[in-house]
């Protein structure tokens, strides 16, 4: 029992020593003046709905304010997302609310930028003559002067749209470290715009690969939503595998722990598809109908064509037809087409699979060869195909397999890795099957899924993020990569090189590794704004002026705040009116844009606005006039058909569609055409074309060796380090500082109040390591052979693998006093750039690394 | 009269504190207080390691300790079924604290304004520009205060936290709220529904039907003290288990 009573967290306090306080020391109370029975003031209560600002999935919240004063934010009992509840982060932001560490004015930087900024505070009108004029002067040289970094997307259409249509600036953000390998991955392969998670409503089996289950993360939604789901299903007998080198995520739930060696997922899922090809668990009409693997496919790799349609072998007709002309077409075999070779791409995958034998993938997944042939089988059986279930009158297809993986696909072989991911459920015809794999909430099919297969490679010059290059042309948008670029842009043929930066809303000196590169590149860059809140540390060092931003008390969106079972929309509302004297985003853009001389008029922001915002055209914003931002809104809900528009949103605060989405949306099957008329693209023709046109540009070995037609395993740039980094580093979020604008947040600092490294007992005592030590943890770059330290206390844990050390993806600050000095952050260790940014420009989490006891 | 008890269903529980906020934010419990909080621990070996949470508020024992060595009567049980402090009679001699086996209970060393988060006054906000908290919301305190902490209940001041220094708070099972006819905002707020308050003398209440459902246990049950919150599933924590959080920086 020594272990529950423990009051560790008290002995801070208690361990003072002082006279006992008496009750006469009551003076002063902030509650004397209330102290009657019954003097509430109750006539000055209210309840404001509006949305969470802080974390992902926005949230419905029920503001309590009386007398003026925001009291508590609760969940809104009908929101689909949050059903009554706030996560920890969602409770404790009315502390960013009334926080005194806030940005309060606009401010310019006094001293010269690389070091801690010293600042004047000025009126807005200055701040934006400044910054207007600036975008002006650079738009009238070259739009593509100018970058725009914004973190997570609030008010997609108002900022990344409209802004980044009125002014021609070039975008950064963070997908490239968030899982948009796995984004690439599911739009190219299944033409879904998203990463995979299941249908749990139906599921029984269930993968949880790297899936955060007890804090933070999964697809699209943050938190609250995902664990209700697979808790409810839990109760009705699903059983999971948790596929992690870390069990901590998972905590209690998870009928098996595979601790998978980090990065080695591509091998691993390869297996598993071997095995469902050995013993025959494949869904036959669904791989013929729906996937690409009827395909005819020459010794070079490619399809054979007949215009621009595809050939199969027809075995009814005994000859090569066009896909979509063939009666019974081929999954096996091999034919003469025209005197050549050509077999069907099934042909390729089996061949392809053979060597991924559990056998294999044990030796390089560091898991048993009997544990992932159980897992493999387990899902073969559990699949039950060709069977179909009623649901609501209509019959779907039923497999009830499915797996959970999002920000896991940032890793080396990440894009591959994903579309290794989904192969064994398109081999079960388990893809959006009732109980089976979905892939986000869309229920159509993306343009990207024909825009990837078109992208051809060009030559220089090229823009800062490297779209389209010999380098990376099917991309993901890295800013780490993009930074490498303005270091160096004669060696990747940028032009022109950026010279002005707006930061909205993110601190990638912390967010993104990697730190020094970050903080080489924007000493090149002559003039950096931020939007913020807070003083970020990339404020900080770097900014020349920093504009207040609101938090919560503000309008934003539109924002979807639906499940994948339900549809749901709403608006953020303002409580009380901006703190101190920040203003809301959207003020702060009419304002630069009218300065700017980019606000009205045709292509202006309004126009932009009225565009993106999808205004019907009786409700258009006049484009000669500023509007104030509740007119903006007034005029999208009246558009949206929502009565007394802007009204609607005060209350009932949001809509959500009294139906649950009809089962011929949510099960692609159902749709007509099923699955939007495409074929899922286990074979990726087009990616082996990359990298042909990449080779053929003379784009080095380590830009093109992954643009394979189906996942390939090779052994990973960090295994080339030094035999001394023995240690794999990764990293993970927690649910409390998911978003680095939670860390700001002294009571979620009071949960999680410092950096630690995860390791196993085996580990620490080989290295004379104990629990709570202070080390050193020491990364190596394999290519560049550069190294980087940093210094942090141990968790001895048997919940990690003994070959890995974790960190978790957070701290590191140095500017607000409520989170500086508790450790550092694991960007510090990471690298960007080759080998550790490889496929879809995506950034591997995954390094090797010493740890050393510090000798003192 | 009700007896109020609460069930935590640990098959629930994912640990995610959401009740320790749930009630920070409520109580306005003071900097380093929290009545409530979710022990994590792990037991056994790699690969088979376990990993547990345990929610744990004030047990509010029909048997509690903490009156029994209270010298003036502050520390009392309700008729309801709450254990509670009276600010008005509490003189901060720590006994209760001393006599509890569960460590829920918190002394206020310092005075309110001292004891928040955040200095809201002129002070603390001169970085980043001028203006402070106190002049924008026309308070001295903490802006956030929760008004229904100064009204009596049962003619005894004994709601939220961080009001006076020099006295004893814990857990009151947020009797305001209960008063109104809500819930607890811990249980009001747990995404999972793994915490489930209600009239233990009820059979029809949510947490007797719970009680009803799954095997029960209390912490320490051998020592008499007869707590009102039962965990549901899970297993009692045993001597081995590694606490994975402490709440506090090293």
């Amino acid at each position: 029992m020594a272990g529950i009573t423990r009051r560790s967290f008290l002995k801070g306090t208690a361990a003072t020593t002082g006279a006992l306080a008496l009750y006469s020391a009551f003076g002063g109370t902030w509650a004397k003046d209330l102290l009657e029975e019954g003097a509430l003031p109750a006539d000055n209560e209210e309840f404001i709905p509006t949305t969470c600002w802080i974390g992902k999935q926005d949230c419905g919240i029920l503001v309590r304010k009386v007398n003026g004063r925001l009291v508590k934010f609760e969940g809104h009992p009908k929101h689909p997302r949050n059903l009554g509840t706030l996560c920890v982060k969602g409770m404790s932001q009315l502390q960013a609310v009334y926080d005194p560490y806030r940005v309060k004015a606009p401010l310019r930087r006094t001293n010269a930028k690389g070091q801690s900024g010293e600042w004047v505070e000025i009126s807005w009108d200055e701040a934006i003559a400044e910054v207007g004029d600036r975008i002006r002067d650079i738009r009238h040289r070259n739009p593509k002067l100018l970058l725009w970094q914004k973190g997570r997307s609030k008010s997609g259409a108002l900022y990344d749209e409209a802004f980044l249509d009125a002014s021609g600036a070039v975008k950064l953000h963070h997908g490239a470290y968030c899982s948009d390998a796995g984004y690439r991955a599911m739009e190219y392969t299944v033409g879904f715009k998203g990463v995979l998670h299941p249908d749990f409503k139906h599921c029984n089996f269930l993968l949880s690969w790297g899936w955060n289950i007890t804090g933070a993360g999964g697809n699209q939604l943050c938190w609250i939503t995902w664990p209700r789901e697979f808790l409810d299903a839990r109760e009705r007998g699903l059983k999971t595998v948790i596929i992690d080198p870390m069990r901590r995520q998972a905590g209690p739930f998870g009928e098996k722990w595979l601790p998978i060696r980090p990065g080695t997922d591509l091998a691993f899922f390869n297996a598993l598809s071997h095995e469902l090809l050995a013993n025959g668990f494949l869904d036959r009409p669904y791989l013929t109908k729906h996937t690409n693997v009827v395909f005819l496919v020459d010794d070079r790799g490619h399809f054979l064509k007949e215009g621009e349609k595809e050939l199969v072998w027809d075995l009814k007709a005994g000859r090569a037809l066009a896909f979509d002309a063939a009666a019974d077409p081929a999954l096996e075999g091999t034919y003469a087409v025209d005197g050549k070779r050509a077999r069907p791409a099934f042909e390729l995958l089996k061949e392809h699979l053979a060597p991924y034998t559990p056998e294999f993938a044990a030796g390089v997944c560091g898991l048993s060869a009997d544990e992932i042939r159980e897992v493999a089988l387990t899902l073969g059986r559990e699949a039950r195909i060709g069977s179909t279930l009623m649901i609501d009158g209509r019959e779907v297809p039923y497999r009830p397999v499915g797996i959970m993986g999002y920000h896991v696909t940032q890793q080396e072989l990440g894009f591959q890795a994903a579309r290794a991911a989904i192969t064994p459920f398109l081999l079960l015809g388990a893809f959006e099957a009732a109980g089976g794999v979905k892939s986000d909430m869309a229920r159509s099919i993306t343009s990207t899924f024909d825009s990837h297969a078109k992208i051809t490679v060009k030559d220089p010059p090229y823009g800062i993020s490297l779209g389209s290059s010999k380098f990376y042309p099917l991309n993901s948008n890295n800013s780490g990569v993009a930074m490498k670029a303005l270091l160096d842009p004669e060696k990747y043929g940028i032009s022109p090189i950026p010279e002005m930066m707006l930061i909205h809303m993110s601190n990638p000196l912390l967010s993104f590794p990697d730190q020094k590169v970050f903080m080489d590149a924007y000493k090149k860059l002559q003039y950096i704004a931020v939007i913020d809140p807070w003083m970020s540390e990339t404020a900080d060092y770097f900014a020349d002026i920093v504009l207040p931003a609101a938090t919560i008390e503000k309008y934003e969106g539109p924002l979807g705040v639906g499940t994948q079972y339900v549809d749901a929309k709403t608006l953020r509302m303002p409580p009380i009116e901006p703190m101190f004297k920040s203003r809301s985003e959207v003020d702060i853009y009419l304002d630069l844009c009218e300065r700017a001389g980019i606000l009205f008029g045709e292509h202006g922001y309004l126009e932009a606005v009225n565009h993106h915002l999808k205004l019907k055209e009786e409700f258009h914003l006049p484009t000669d006039r500023k509007p104030q931002v509740s007119e903006i809104f007034d005029a999208w809900a009246r558009s949206e058909g929502f009565e007394g528009g802007l009204a609607f949103f005060r209350n009932p605060a949001l809509h959500v569609k009294p139906k649950p989405i009809p089962v011929e949306k949510l099960y692609a099957p159902l749709w007509n055409p099923p699955y939007g008329g495409v074929r899922h693209r286990i074979y990726g023709e087009h990616l082996l074309g990359l990298q042909e046109q990449m080779r053929a540009k003379g784009a080095a070995e380590i830009y093109w060796r992954d643009h394979t037609a189906l996942p390939t395993w090779r052994s990973l740039t960090l295994d080339a380090s030094p035999a001394q980094y023995d240690l794999y580093l990764i990293s993970f979020k927690k649910i409390q500082f998911k978003q680095s604008r939670s860390t700001f947040i002294p009571t979620l600092h009071e949960l999680e109040p410092e950096q630690r490294l995860e390791m196993n007992p085996e580990a620490a005592a080989a290295r004379g390591i104990s629990d709570g030590d202070m080390v050193a943890v020491e990364s190596q770059n394999a290519i560049t052979g550069e190294t980087r330290q940093v210094r942090t206390r141990v968790n001895v844990r048997d919940y990690i693998r003994p070959d890995t050390v974790a960190m978790s993806h957070h701290y590191g600050n140095w500017v607000s006093p409520v989170a500086k000095d508790v450790g550092p952050s694991p960007n510090q260790l990471f690298f960007t750039g080759e080998g550790y940014v490889a496929n879809t420009v995506d950034q591997s989490y995954h390094v090797k690394v010493r740890v050393f006891k510090e000798v003192l | 009269m009700v007896r109020y008890g609460m069930a935590v269903d640990l098959d629930r529980c994912t640990g995610c504190t959401a009740c320790v906020l749930a009630c920070k934010m409520e109580n306005n419990t003071p900097e380093g207080a929290s009545w409530m909080w979710v022990f994590k621990h792990e037991s056994e070996r790699f690969p088979d390691v376990k990993i547990d949470a345990l929610p744990r508020p004030c047990m509010h024992c029909d048997e509690p300790p903490c009156t029994y060595v209270c010298p003036v009567g502050a520390r009392f049980s309700h008729e309801d079924g709450f254990v509670l402090t009276d600010f008005e009679r509490c003189i901060g001699c720590r006994y209760c604290e001393v006599a509890c086996p569960y460590g829920v209970n918190f002394f206020n060393w310092k005075r309110p304004e001292e004891s928040a988060y955040f200095d809201f006054g002129k002070e603390a906000s001169q970085l980043y520009g001028t203006g402070s908290v106190s002049e924008a919301t026309g308070t001295d305190g903490l802006p956030n205060r929760n008004p229904d902490h100064a009204r009596k209940y049962d003619g005894r001041l004994v709601a939220g936290g961080g009001q006076f220094v020099g006295v004893m708070e814990k857990c009151t099972f947020c009797i305001h709220r209960v008063k109104k006819g809500l819930k607890p905002s811990c249980v009001q707020n747990c995404p999972m529904d793994a915490l489930i308050f209600g009239d233990l003398d009820d059979p029809e209440s949510d947490v007797s039907r719970a009680l009803s459902r799954k095997k029960a246990w209390r912490l320490l049950e051998e020592l008499g003290t007869e707590p009102k919150v039962f965990y549901l599933g899970g297993r009692p924590p045993g001597h081995d288990v590694r606490m994975l959080n402490t709440g506090k920086r090293v």
